[in-house]
Order: C-alpha cells, then structure tokens, then sequence
C-alpha cells in the first residue's frame, strides 16, 4: 500500500520539529492524521489558523521574521486565494515561508474546478523569490522536507492527495542532475523521453513497470524542482535522444514544458510533442483517473505520441 | 529606552511635530511623489510615540510597522532624528542615490516589512508579537484599509491569541482616495465593531498629545486599538479635509510657499 504524500512530508516534518523547537506548522482548515500526531507531539509547534488563508501567510510571514520556520499547510487551490500575500510578504519582503498546497491538479477530482488547480503552476512560476518543488512518489517526498529546511526562498510544495505504488524493482538505472532523476528501464540506450513530474511521473513509472514494452525505448524524466529551473543541467538529460513528450497534469499556459521548450534550442532542435489538460475549468464529473484517460494521459494515447515522434 | 530628544512638554511635541510635518512637506512637494496628505495626519501619533518622555515606547526593543504603506514616509524624519540614518538622506527621498522609498521597505534602517498593499501589515506583526513576546509592535492602519477583509481575519487571530504586544493604531482621517470612506464603503460604527471582535478600544484625538499620552504611557495587557481621529493633510489650510490631496501634491509655487509658512 501507498501513505499519502502529505503524511509522509508531515511525518517527515514532525522528526525534525521534535528536534528544532523553531518549527512551526500553521493549518488552515485541513484535518490530517500526521496533523494529530502534532497536536500530540509538538502542541505548541503546530497552529490553527482557521479559514483565514490570506492572514495565514501574513502571519507566517511575521513568524518567519521571527525567527521561526514556518510551513502553511492547505489546500493547493487556495494558493489563488492569498496569491497576493504570497507575493508581497513572503516573495516581496524576502521572507521565507514555506507553502504546501496540498492535492494538485486533479487529486480532489470530481469535488470540481475549485478544489482542483490546473494552473497553480503558471501562477506560482510567475511570482520572484520562489521555488516550486514536487515529488512523483512518497520516498522522494522526503527529500523535500530538507530541501524546505535548507534553502534560503520561499517554497511551493505540491503535495499530491494520491501516490501510485511504486515496486523496488532494482532494475532501473536513474540518473540525478539538475533537480531532475531520469529512470530507465530498457536493455539498451533510450531513444525517446517523457518529462514529467509528481503524480503523473509516478503512473508513467508505473506503466514501464507493468509493461517492460513500454519502457524498453522510453526512459522517464521526473522533475523534482519545477521551478526555477536549470536548464543548462536539463538539457543533459536530452543528449542522444531523439523525440521528447512532455506531459503535465496542468493547463499548457504557463506550464513548465512551455518554459523549456521556449527556452531550451536544443529542445527546438528534437522533435517533440506536449500532453496538457485543456486550457478551462474542468466540471466534468469524474474522478482523477477517468479524467487523465479521458484528456489522453492514457498509457495507449502517450505510447503512440512518443513513438510517432 | 527614550530617545534623547524626548520632549515633556505638550508645546514642545506640538512644536517638534510641526517641524516634522514641514520635512515631510518638503521633500514631498521636491520630489512631487507619494501621499502627502495621508503623511500627515499620522504624524502627531509618531512624534508621541517616540518622543513623548511619557510614552512606554522603547527605541531599542519595540518597532513601529505600517500597514498603511502610503502613509510610511511620515517616520523618516523621526527615524532620521533617532540616528538611524542621516538626516540628509531626506532631501534624497525617491532619487537613485536616496535610500527612502515611496513606501518604506526593509531595506530602511528601522523599517521591518514592505510597504504598498493594504491589509497585511497588521497579519505580519501578529506573527512577529507572537514570537517575539520581549518587543511591542505598533501598527498604523488607514481607516480606507480596513475595507481589507483581512484585516478583519488578523483582529480574529490576535483576539484569538491574546497577542497582547501588539496596539493597532487606526489614522481615522475619514477618506480614502475617491472620499469619505463612510460614502465608499461604510466601516462606521467602528467603537462597536473592535470591541465585538475582543479588542480592548480607545478612541483619541490623534493630534492632541495630552489625548495620545494618556493611551501611549502605559503597555496593555490585552490586544488594544486606538481609533485616532486625525485631519487628512494637517497642518495645510487648503489640504486639511480635502480628499483630492490623497495623491495630489501641490505643485504652484504659491501653494508650496503658503504650506510651508504655515508649518514654521
């Protein structure tokens, strides 16, 4: 079985503020059972800070200057609700906070449109002094906690709600560099790449693991950090491959892959293809699954678009 | 800790804020940026807050913040006098070689936050009373802010919390840009509202130091506001009252030479 990514970061999290008193984590109107262990462990580290987002970073910006290190935790789609003091007391003043959104892109699917930000990533990426970070799977979730506890911005934590299981197999090669892991699971050199991230990264694993046809060409590249993003190091990742799919739970304005493919030449020089969500509001009542097969992040639609490439 | 030219005497406060207010006009009217009028009706709560010998304001430990940013100007000559920086740094206001912005930043010997959106100021110093219980934190609020909502989700938070090193200082000049703000949007009766969210509330004369010495003598115990009922561009005949000087700054030589007299 898989825990949550939110869980295990917050699990993850209590280790540390058990050990540093200067943790604090503020909830804004989430219920979690990692948040109880808190409320047992640490009390006098963790705040309720009601429904009251805009306030939440306010607050978490004074704490932050403060001297404490402070994480806000609540849903991803509020991140639109307080935009602007994200923006002004955190990015602006130069104050660390650290923000996880919990339930990103289709996670809360079929609760609708509101609960279900398919455009956190173009807003959150356009904002100075930030960085957005995400996590395919639970044991890479871990990471992030350090990353939050040692960088010198504010963070963005896209939390997914589901995690796919992910088996050891110990048959996969990866490859680290520039916030970025490739995986390949095929006998010889890949020919073609997926560039991916958090939950999707994970099921696109999944697939090559299921189906070692899948991936016997294929490798897999999982961002970690999104953004900013070093592209210098990414473009490392790409040498020796011929055709690469991006493909983001997100809307295409304001994505990541628009951010590389406009910046990368050596990406203009491949040939390439994108898989997005539509640029809208999604009502359809469906949930997360259905939702990602019914806009082509099916295995059968990204197999065909890669290897068409 | 008191600043050494903290005054006694009501006649000096009103003397030593005249001559604040005349700084004020005069790098505003040099430079013709900013909000000239709303710099002036908070400068009296300044002046009795920094130099009044009576005030329990310490100069090394409690900080001023101003969540309204518009109106942050109004501390450089009081912060220019307690040494922060030099005076001269006033005749530079808004140039490239200055150092004093439009709205104050952090980047201002003195100055905590950043300044220039409304309504988060006052979240901020919540948050840093709450870690810091040793300092005071005094928040200038404009009365148009509190048309913020989340103003009103930070009165909840610090009457949740008891945040007891924290007075919010409300510069009721009674207009915002467009006008009074009861013809823009109502926030009146503004007593009753305070004290239903569990703020201790006193409402002052914010240009009588006699007024403002009897609240900022002593520390509370509990969260506090003061309603300080100000003049938008006091200390101007023709700007007193007058919302269209919100963002307007006189630019005829009479008109500069007629504020300044009246400042001396």
């Amino acid at each position: 079985m898989s825990i949550s990514p939110r869980d295990v970061f917050l699990s993850e999290l209590l280790e540390f503020a058990k050990k540093d008193d200067s943790i604090v984590l503020m909830s804004v109107d989430m219920g979690a059972p990692a948040l109880d262990l808190w409320r047992e462990q640490v009390p006098l580290q963790i705040l309720d800070m009601g429904i009251a987002e805009q306030n939440a970073i306010n607050v978490a910006a004074g704490l932050s200057k403060g001297g404490k290190k402070v994480f806000v935790y609540f849903m991803a789609a509020w991140i639109h609700r307080c935009y602007e003091q994200i923006r002004y007391s955190c990015c602006m003043a130069q104050i660390k906070v650290n923000i996880l959104g919990n339930g990103v892109g289709m996670g809360y699917a079929p609760a609708g449109p509101a609960h279900q930000p398919n455009e956190d990533i173009a807003v959150m990426r356009a904002l100075h002094n930030i960085s957005i970070l995400t996590a395919s799977e639970s044991r890479s979730v871990k990471d992030l906690v350090k990353e939050c506890l040692e960088s010198n911005v504010s963070n963005y934590v896209r939390l997914e709600r589901k995690s796919t299981y992910i088996p050891e197999t110990g048959t996969n090669r990866t490859e680290e560099l520039g916030w970025a892991q490739k995986t390949y699971f095929g006998s010889g050199k890949p020919t073609h790449l997926i560039v991916s991230y958090g939950y999707m990264a994970g099921r696109i694993k999944k697939m090559m693991i299921d189906d070692p046809n899948f991936g016997e060409r294929i490798a897999l590249l999982d961002l970690i950090r999104i953004w900013p993003i070093n592209l210098e190091l990414i473009e490392l990742h790409f040498e020796n491959i011929e055709g690469i799919l991006f493909i983001e739970e997100q809307t295409k304005s304001g994505s990541v892959s628009e951010a590389i493919i406009s910046g990368s030449e050596v990406v203009q020089r491949k040939k390439f293809a994108t898989i997005h969500l539509p640029n809208r509001y999604i009502f359809d009542n469906l949930e997360q699954e259905e939702i990602l097969n019914k806009y082509g992040f099916d295995k059968s639609t990204i197999y065909k678009s890669i290897l068409s490439l | 800790m008191k600043s050494q030219y903290s005054y006694h005497e009501i006649s000096d406060l009103d003397k030593y804020a005249k001559e604040v207010r005349r700084s004020i006009f005069n790098f505003k009217t040099s430079s013709g940026f900013g909000h000239l009028a709303s710099c002036l009706s908070p400068v009296d709560i300044l002046v009795s807050l920094y130099f009044d010998t009576e005030s329990a304001y310490d100069l090394v430990h409690d900080r001023v913040i101003f969540s309204k940013g518009h109106g942050s100007p109004a501390i450089y000559p009081i912060l220019a006098r307690t040494g922060l920086f030099p005076e001269s740094e006033l005749e530079k206001y808004c140039t490239e070689e200055g150092i004093l912005r439009l709205h104050a930043d952090y980047s201002i010997p003195g100055c905590l936050f950043v300044g220039g959106s409304l309504g988060n100021g006052i979240g901020f110093a919540a948050g840093l009373a709450l870690v810091r219980k040793h300092q005071h934190f005094y928040v200038i609020l404009g009365d148009a802010e509190l048309q913020e909502g989340s103003v009103w989700e930070s009165l909840l938070f610090i009457n949740h919390h008891k945040i007891h090193n924290i007075t919010l200082i409300i510069d009721r000049n009674g207009f915002g840009i467009t006008g009074s703000t009861e013809d823009s949007l109502r926030i009146e009766p503004l007593r009753e509202k305070f004290i239903a969210f569990g703020l201790d509330t006193f409402e002052v004369d914010g240009h009588d130091f006699k007024d403002l010495r009897k609240v900022f003598s002593v520390k509370p115990h509990f969260p506090r506001v003061v309603i300080a009922n100000t003049i938008k561009g006091k200390g101007v005949s023709y700007m007193e009252g007058k919302f269209e000087f919100h963002t307007i700054i006189p630019k005829d030589k009479e008109l500069i030479s007629q504020g300044l007299k009246e400042l001396s």
